[in-house]
């Protein structure tokens, strides 16, 4: 073991992990790192903040939590990993065991011997092939020279046009990180929903009201055509087929895919989903190789699908287990739940699991919580709205995802969810669980036991309730039902949604005028959060009526048009 | 069904609310000796630091608000005996009226009150406990009419901290007694030692050791006494603890548990099958021990609410029990605990190993992450995470859920270290608090992977 030799290719996050994990476990060992660019193991996901200023100085996203810079000195001198950066691996002899590289700056071409190799290769960001795609000004972030060069121009074209193309995580982020530098923000978007692989619908809308409240331009459901530059090359404006937005600087954010070519080149396999396949060890086809982080495939832990989420923190956990395996501690990496977060200015959205979307393509049987509530007792000056989608399977009540989204805290409470979901709980464990309490933190029952609650409910047929999208297809073909709104006529004159199948019934006066409701026909009761709503529904039920449900969420989660009071 | 709640708070007008909600065709009678029902006790010490809050807005639902929905509520009705043969409760109300309502079942939510020691001088004026709203107006009304510029708080559990912190935002110099020889001696000492800077930090005078023997008026003023100093002060806030309301419960024959609370099932069910007992007057079973405790917290109230009133309508549904999960704030910390410590694990038959280790809320590169320290305890043998604590100024409150998350789970530390938590620079680090510290604390285990 002594002379163990292990190549690392990949220095950003799941190798320098590895590496530095090995050399802890087995000092002796021989470990090389191998990076094409010129800074190692930083921190990707912070480059946004660096492009906001929030972060100063670039230096910092390569800092360790005690402030020292994690450069080739550092990895060479305090963790004795011996590191080529401005390094290109260019191909893998398996038979041999041989690394063959080529060094950017002097052309020199270098062998590397291992007895274990550890493809962290990372990916790359997907640059469509859009005419104008290579103008000076458009960019791509996906290393830290990218996120220098942006921040350059951006000083340069203060309060000018930038455009993003793609509206997923990176380019949300970056929106944000524009506009407090001081830019106008287009966002495009060719799907007509925001952040469409991380959450459903009625939580993204969110993400876009938000947006809008900040003053970011949206052009949703519109696909680029062309970029136009000017005489000297330099970006001028984005076109799509509906519209041209002026951009002084572009980034092109429509997603990333997995760099893959070293392993396909040397007859290691590549999944469906693009990434390098691996074991649960993290081996990938070649037991002496192994494949972490943004360039592997990985395993949903609830569905057990091979699926393909490249995240930072994954990729952190991935190294450590991959240099646990290369050292002879047998660890499994159980998979990932697909969790991500995102902050949209002073929102944020985060979700674990599968989405409503997946779980109607696998024909899951489910139902689907969607819950209002303040983040904290309401009577604290600075509790916060969260919404909670929640869905879990019926009828076992097994968590199959949560979604969360507002201006409070959202990120723990996913969390609770994520941890339960990896012990396979169902909402009759979640509504149980011993949760920390105290006012300035959250409500008695905290938020996302109130939304187990709900769950159970509707498992159990206590609470019958239809979906805003549900109610909105009956409106839609025009249907015939009465849409029950139980607020208070001030609530109502302050907010509502208009639709001419409302009936204002307060609460308070439901039971005596209850004879103003037909009992043939279909109700659907609402307030603003829908537990008054709830409320009514168990009322005219006790009173005999059929066929009531209430609307998910009330009108706080209505995704669509609402009349607001001025 | 005629169902019976003796006690308006968490528990009793939370399984109020439900039942009639689910099943409005029982008739559903409370008792309350107080005149207050359904409002945040929690929230009180934040009420009384804002001199311009009115404590009334606590109040959740108002009495009316209750009667709406159909639920016969008598406040001022104090039960003094329960009468099981002929299935009966009885008492005074305040107007001097004999009450008795017969029941089917019977539901007692008596909640505790706080634990006030044979001391001389307890009940002088000016000397408070804080459990009741009625005790929140009677301090706020007590520092609108009188000059305090001076306090004593006896005790420094989780409301002596938290009245230290609102009553130094009045301004007004707080100085704590307390008789045990260790600030919040169940916190290890790496935790607690950024605490007691805090306290030192906000000026705020505290002894340990130190038992209080009597309270003395002496002018305008009071003269708390102990064995070794005397204190001078304008108020006094005794929290030294609570005691359950069980005496109606023992009086009637029912089993009393650990603390004196009315033991119970599962089911919520008192030694008698048609009383259900829950919150801070019952025993629960602990999840780790599966053992009977009493640990009176709010959710501990709310949640076995629930679960006694499914119960009574015949929704069989079991409360898998608690883990004593608690957060409170000490001025600009929040501390937090789920499960046992080192000792608390030992003494339960345990192997424990544990850490303390420090690191950030968020991304380091984000300018308001905190330091957060945590301390994770786990059994040798089995792996097992047995409790986690937390301390830090951010990041601490709602971080700990998923480590009680991973007590009811009976993960083990390495399963822990293993869960896709969600990050991105804002939230937390890329290595969360609690999956650094599991991934450290499987180390110290037999069962430092999976395999």
């Amino acid at each position: 073991m002594s002379d163990h030799k292990v190549v690392v290719i990949g220095g950003v996050a799941c190798g320098p992990k590895a590496a530095a994990r090995i050399k802890r476990l087995n000092p002796k060992a021989q470990v090389t790192l191998i990076e094409k660019g010129e800074i190692l193991s930083y921190s990707g996901c912070g480059m946004p903040f660096y492009i906001s200023g929030e972060v100063h100085d670039h230096n910092e996203l390569m800092q360790t939590p005690v402030g020292v810079v994690r450069d080739s000195h550092f990895f060479k001198v305090v963790k004795d990993i011996n590191i080529y950066n401005r390094t290109v691996a260019e191909k893998i002899d398996r038979e041999k065991k041989i690394v063959h590289a080529l060094k950017i700056d002097t052309g020199e071409h270098l062998e590397f011997e291992y007895d274990d190799l550890v493809l962290a290769t990372g990916s790359e960001t997907v640059r469509p092939p859009i005419p104008g795609i290579d103008l000076k000004g458009v960019n791509i972030l996906s290393t830290i020279e990218d996120a220098r060069k942006i921040k350059e121009r951006v000083s340069k074209f203060k309060g000018k046009h930038a455009v993003i193309i793609g509206g997923g995580l990176i380019g949300i982020e970056v929106t944000e990180a524009f506009v407090k530098q001081g830019m106008n923000v287009t966002v495009i978007e060719k799907e007509n929903q925001l952040l469409k692989n991380l959450a459903d619908p009625e939580i993204s809308i969110h993400v876009r009201r938000e947006l809008i409240r900040n003053g970011v331009k949206l052009a949703i459901g519109q696909t680029v055509t062309e970029i136009k530059g000017d005489d000297s090359s330099e970006v001028s404006a984005v076109v799509t087929e509906k519209d041209t937005y002026p951009a002084d600087i572009v980034l092109v954010s429509i997603g990333v895919k997995p760099n893959v070519k070293l392993a396909e080149d040397c007859g290691l396999e590549v999944g469906v989903t693009g990434g390098i396949v691996t074991d649960e060890y993290l081996r990938t086809t070649d037991k002496n190789i192994y494949a972490g982080g943004d360039c592997a495939e990985n395993k949903n832990r609830l569905t057990n699908e091979v699926i393909y989420t490249p995240m930072g923190s994954t990729a952190n956990k991935q190294g450590r287990v991959i240099g646990d395996n290369i050292c002879k501690r047998s660890t499994k990496f159980p998979g990932v739940l697909g969790t991500a977060i995102c902050k949209v200015f002073d929102l944020t959205i985060a979700r674990t699991g599968l989405t409503e979307k997946q779980c109607r393509k696998k024909d899951i049987n489910y139902v689907t919580v969607l819950t209002p509530s303040p983040d904290k007792p309401h009577f604290l000056p600075d509790a916060k709205l969260i919404i909670i989608k929640l869905i879990a399977e019926n009828p076992s009540g097994k968590i199959l995802g949560c979604q969360v989204t507002g201006y409070g805290e959202a990120a723990k409470r996913l969390d609770i969810v994520a941890a339960a979901m990896s012990h396979n709980a169902t909402v009759f464990d979640l509504e149980n669980y011993d949760l920390a309490y105290a006012p300035p933190y959250s409500p008695a029952m905290d938020n996302i036991i109130v939304a187990a609650n709900i769950a159970e409910n509707k498992l159990t047929n206590t609470g019958m309730s239809c979906t805003p999208e549900e109610v909105k297809n009956k409106m839609e073909n025009d249907e015939d039902f009465i849409f029950l709104d139980v607020r208070s006529p001030q609530e109502y004159e302050m907010m509502r949604i208009e639709d001419k199948r409302t009936k204002l019934l307060p609460l308070g006066v439901l039971r005596e005028k209850i004879n103003e409701l037909p009992k043939e026909k279909e109700i659907i009761a609402f307030c603003k959060i829908s537990l008054r709503g709830y409320e009514a529904q168990r009322i005219l039920e006790g009173e005999g009526y059929t066929n009531v449900k209430y609307m998910d969420g009330g009108v706080l989660c209505w995704p669509y048009e609402i009349y607001a009071k001025a | 069904m005629r169902i019976v709640i003796i006690g308006g708070d968490a528990a009793g007008m939370s399984a109020a609310s439900q039942i009639k909600r689910k099943y409005p065709e029982n008739d559903v009678i409370v008792l309350e000796a107080t005149q207050d029902v359904s409002y945040s006790a929690c929230t009180m010490p934040y009420s009384i630091a804002d001199p311009d809050d009115d404590i009334e807005r606590l109040i959740v639902r108002a009495p009316e608000e209750f009667r709406k929905t159909g639920i016969e509520l008598h406040l001022g009705h104090f039960v003094d005996n329960i009468d099981r043969e002929n299935k009966k409760v009885s008492g005074k109300s305040t107007d001097g009226n004999n009450f008795s309502f017969s029941y089917d079942k019977l539901f007692i939510a008596t909640g505790n009150r706080p634990f006030m020691p044979p001391i001389k001088g307890l009940d002088l004026y000016g000397v408070f406990p804080l459990k009741s709203l009625e005790h929140g107006r009677q301090i706020d009304r007590y520092l609108e009419e009188n000059t305090v510029k001076k306090a004593v708080i006896i005790g420094m559990g989780y409301i002596g901290l938290e009245m230290c912190e609102a009553l130094h935002t009045r301004n007004i110099e707080v100085t704590m007694v307390e008789a045990a020889p260790e600030v919040l001696g169940w916190l290890h000492e790496d935790l607690r030692n950024p605490v007691k800077k805090e306290l030192d930090d906000k000026q705020i005078k505290y002894f340990t050791d130190t038992k209080v023997t009597e309270i003395e008026k002496s002018g305008n003023s009071f003269l708390v006494k102990t064995a070794d100093k005397n204190f001078e002060t304008d108020m006094v806030i005794a929290s030294m603890g609570v005691v359950p309301n069980s005496e109606i419960a023992e009086k009637a024959g029912l089993e009393l548990g650990p603390g004196k609370a009315i033991r119970t099932n599962t089911f919520m069910q008192t030694s008698d099958p048609e009383i259900y007992t829950a919150g801070d007057c019952a025993c629960a079973r602990h999840i780790i021990t599966q053992k009977c405790v009493w640990i009176p917290l709010a959710l501990t109230a709310n949640r076995g609410g629930r679960t006694a009133a499914k119960n009574i309508v015949g929704e069989k549904s079991e409360f898998p029990g608690i883990l004593g999960t608690a957060v409170f704030k000490v001025f600009d910390y929040e501390v937090a605990r789920t499960g046992f410590n080192f000792q608390e694990a030992k003494e339960a038959g345990f192997d424990p190993v544990e850490v303390v280790i420090k690191t950030k809320s968020k991304a380091h590169t984000c300018k308001n992450s905190q330091k957060i320290y945590v301390n994770m305890i786990g059994d040798k043998n089995s792996g097992q995470v047995l409790g986690v604590f937390m301390v830090g100024k951010e990041g601490v409150a709602r971080r700990i859920n998923s480590g009680a998350v991973a007590l009811h789970a009976k993960m083990k530390a390495a399963d822990l270290g293993e869960v896709d938590m969600a990050y991105a620079p804002p939230f937390s680090p890329v290595w969360d608090p609690v999956i650094l510290a599991a991934g450290e604390l499987a180390k110290k285990t037999k069962v430092n992977y999976n395999s």
